[in-house]
C-alpha cells in the first residue's frame, strides 16, 4: 500500500529510494569484491605461498 | 598495549573481522528503526509539512560525506607521519563510501528543494561546497587507480585529501562563513531543545547513528579487501622476481 504524504508523496518516497537504493548497491559491491579478494588471496597463497 | 599494533595488517585483520558482522548488523538494525519511525511515525512539520521526512536520509547522508572525508584525513595524516600502510589504504577505503553518501545528500537535496525552495538546484553556498566536496571524492579516487606505486599514489592522494578539507570543512560551516543562502544553518545541536522537536529528534540520532555504523562496517570491509589484494601483488610479484 503505497502511504499519502499529500503532495510531498512521490518526494519522499523518491529520496527513501535512492538512499535505500544507493545503500543497498554499496553494500552489496562492497561484500562482492571482499569476496573476491578472498578468494584470489587464497589462490595466490595455495601456488607461491 | 599501544594502538599503533593495529597498524600491523594481520593484527588489523585478525581484530576487525570478528567485529564487522556485529557492527554491519547493528548498522542495518538502527538504519531500518530510525528510517521506519521517521517515515510512519512523525507528524507533518510546520514549515515543511510531511516533506520534513526527507531529513532522516538527508542529514545522516550529509553528516557522513562530512565526516567521511574528516576521516580520511586522519587516515592520510598517519600515513604522512608514520607510514603505516594500513590507514593509507583505510583512507582509500573510504572514498567511495563517502562520495555514495554525498550522492545520496546531494540528491535528496535537490529532492526535498523543489518543493520547499520551487527549484532543485541553486548555487548558494552550502550546496556549491558539497558539490565540490563531491568532485574531490571523484579525483582522490581517480588519482588512487591512476599512480601504479601505491606508496606514491598514498603520498599525492593524503595531499589532495588534506587540501579538500577545506572544502569538507566549508560545506559544514558554509552558511556562516558566506552569510544564508537558500539553505539553512544547523539542524541538529547537543541540546536536542533549541533547533528540532523531540518526535524528530529521536529518529534523526537513530537514524545517524545507522548510517555512521554503516560507514564504519564498509571502510572495514573495504581496508580488509585492499589489504587482501596488496598482499596478492606482494605474493605475485615476489614469486615473478624468483623465476
Amino acid at each position: 500500500m503505497m502511504v499519502d504524504f499529500g503532495k510531498h508523496t512521490l518526494h519522499i518516497w523518491l529520496s527513501y529510494g535512492v538512499t535505500i537504493g544507493l545503500l543497498v548497491a554499496l553494500a552489496l559491491v562492497s561484500l562482492n569484491q571482499s569476496r573476491a579478494a578472498k578468494k584470489r588471496l587464497d589462490e595466490v597463497e595455495s601456488k607461491h605461498g | 598495549m599501544s594502538i599503533w599494533e593495529y597498524a600491523n595488517p594481520k593484527k588489523f585483520m585478525a581484530t576487525t573481522a570478528p567485529l564487522i558482522p556485529w557492527i554491519f548488523g547493528g548498522s542495518m538494525l538502527l538504519i531500518a528503526v530510525g528510517l521506519l519511525w521517521g517515515l510512519f511515525n512523525t507528524p507533518a512539520a510546520d514549515q515543511f509539512e510531511h516533506s520534513v521526512k526527507i531529513l532522516f536520509v538527508h542529514v545522516p547522508s550529509a553528516l557522513m560525506a562530512i565526516n567521511g572525508w574528516m576521516m580520511m584525513l586522519v587516515a592520510s595524516l598517519i600515513w604522512l607521519i608514520r607510514r603505516h600502510h594500513v590507514s593509507a589504504l583505510a583512507a582509500r577505503a573510504a572514498a567511495p563510501i563517502g562520495a555514495i553518501m554525498t550522492v545520496i545528500a546531494l540528491a535528496t537535496g535537490a529532492i526535498w528543494g523543489q518543493p520547499t525552495w520551487g527549484t532543485w538546484w541553486a548555487w548558494e553556498p552550502r550546496l556549491t561546497s558539497f558539490l565540490i566536496l563531491f568532485l574531490f571524492y571523484i579525483g582522490y579516487m581517480a588519482l588512487w587507480t591512476a599512480i601504479e606505486d601505491n606508496d606514491t599514489a598514498a603520498d599525492l592522494t593524503s595531499v589532495l585529501c588534506i587540501v579538500g578539507s577545506v572544502f569538507a570543512v566549508l560545506s559544514r560551516y558554509a552558511a556562516m562563513f558566506w552569510g544564508k543562502g537558500l539553505h539553512q544553518t544547523a539542524t541538529f545541536s547537543a541540546d536536542r531543545e533549541t533547533n528540532i522537536d523531540a518526535s524528530f529528534w529521536w529518529p534523526a540520532v537513530i537514524s545517524m547513528l545507522g548510517f555512521g555504523l554503516f560507514f564504519v562496517a564498509l571502510v572495514l570491509i573495504r581496508t580488509n579487501t585492499h589489504i587482501r589484494l596488496r598482499r596478492a601483488d606482494a605474493l605475485e610479484a615476489r614469486a615473478r622476481r624468483a623465476a
